[in-house]
């Protein structure tokens, strides 16, 4: 039951996709997020014996809960990809909630992209391949 | 904010700036979710520089992890770089190696920088007020530098969420 959330993130990962190739950034950026922390609650399942996030704000307590194990089996390079978490979540509530939208390719890649690769980067070393 | 872990974040900011003097860093506390975003406008750092996340890295295992605090988060901040370079634009021309015209629409300040190596165009310090703008640069002598000095070092604002660590 915890690889769903594999692939319930490689269906936000195909979905984030389509909305970048059509402009739509903000979309993207949800959709991208939505996938890294899903992968996220798999790795502390399976991991770390994690259970369920609180109800009262649930994805600030499970990142923390992340960055605190992850930490420690990271290079220091790859921490500071791990510390940029909170950064992609608060890109995520501004894609979501502000009033600006998100439309230049530069601006997505510069707020949003690149960090979510080289995030993305660092969590596949925790999810076994197929 | 706690007085300990503020100390702390500002410590892990003073070293970053010990060894990279001219990049813009500074952070913020947010009361809802007690973490302390700790932010930077200096892209090239964070996307082309291995060396600078290691020693970031280092500096948060050190400085941060190792007395326990793990509530910040870490990166340059494009929507910052944003606000602050549209928040700060000035004609800026450069007239020869040694001066510098400064003028914001209303006034015109010189600086002078003689050709001595001991004085770089890093060591201008420009204090202005937010609300002006930055209409365009044109600076024929080394402009990345200037730049990069206008854009990341001598920006100072006086917020007390918003402290720039000079």
């Amino acid at each position: 039951m915890k690889k769903n959330l594999l692939k319930k993130a490689e269906k936000n990962i195909k979905t984030g996709a389509w909305a970048e190739e059509n402009g739509f950034f903000d979309a993207a950026v949800s959709r991208f997020y939505y996938a890294l922390y899903q992968k996220i609650l798999y790795i502390l399942k399976t991991r770390y014996s994690f259970d369920t996030a609180p109800i009262e704000d649930p994805h600030n307590a499970t990142l923390q809960t992340f960055e605190q194990n992850i930490v420690k089996e990271l290079e220091h390079d790859e921490i500071v990809w791990i510390k940029n978490l909170g950064k992609i979540k608060r890109c995520r509530v501004y894609a979501d909630y502000n009033e600006d939208i998100i439309s230049d390719k530069n601006d997505y890649n510069l707020m949003f992209k690149i960090n979510y690769n080289n995030i993305s980067g660092v969590l596949e070393k925790f999810i076994p391949k197929e | 904010m706690n007085e300990r872990k503020t100390a702390l974040i500002e410590t892990f900011i003073s070293k970053v700036k010990e060894k990279y003097p001219s990049v813009m860093i500074g952070y913020e506390f947010c009361s809802e979710t007690g973490e302390y975003d700790i932010w930077h406008t200096d892209s090239r750092l964070q996307f082309e520089d291995q060396d600078f996340l290691k020693y970031v890295g280092k500096l948060m295992q050190e400085i941060l992890f190792d007395n326990n605090l793990f509530e910040f988060c870490f990166g340059y901040d494009h929507i910052k770089f944003k606000e602050l370079s549209s928040s700060y634009n000035y004609d800026v021309i450069v007239n020869e190696v040694e001066t510098v015209l400064i003028n914001d629409g209303t006034k015109e300040i010189e600086f002078y920088i003689t050709n001595d190596d001991s004085v770089k165009l890093t060591d201008l310090k420009l204090f202005y007020n937010r609300k002006n703008k930055l209409k365009n640069f044109n600076v024929p002598n080394e402009p990345e530098n200037l730049l990069i000095v206008l854009e990341q070092s001598n920006i100072y604002v006086n917020n007390q969420d918003e402290r720039l660590v000079a």
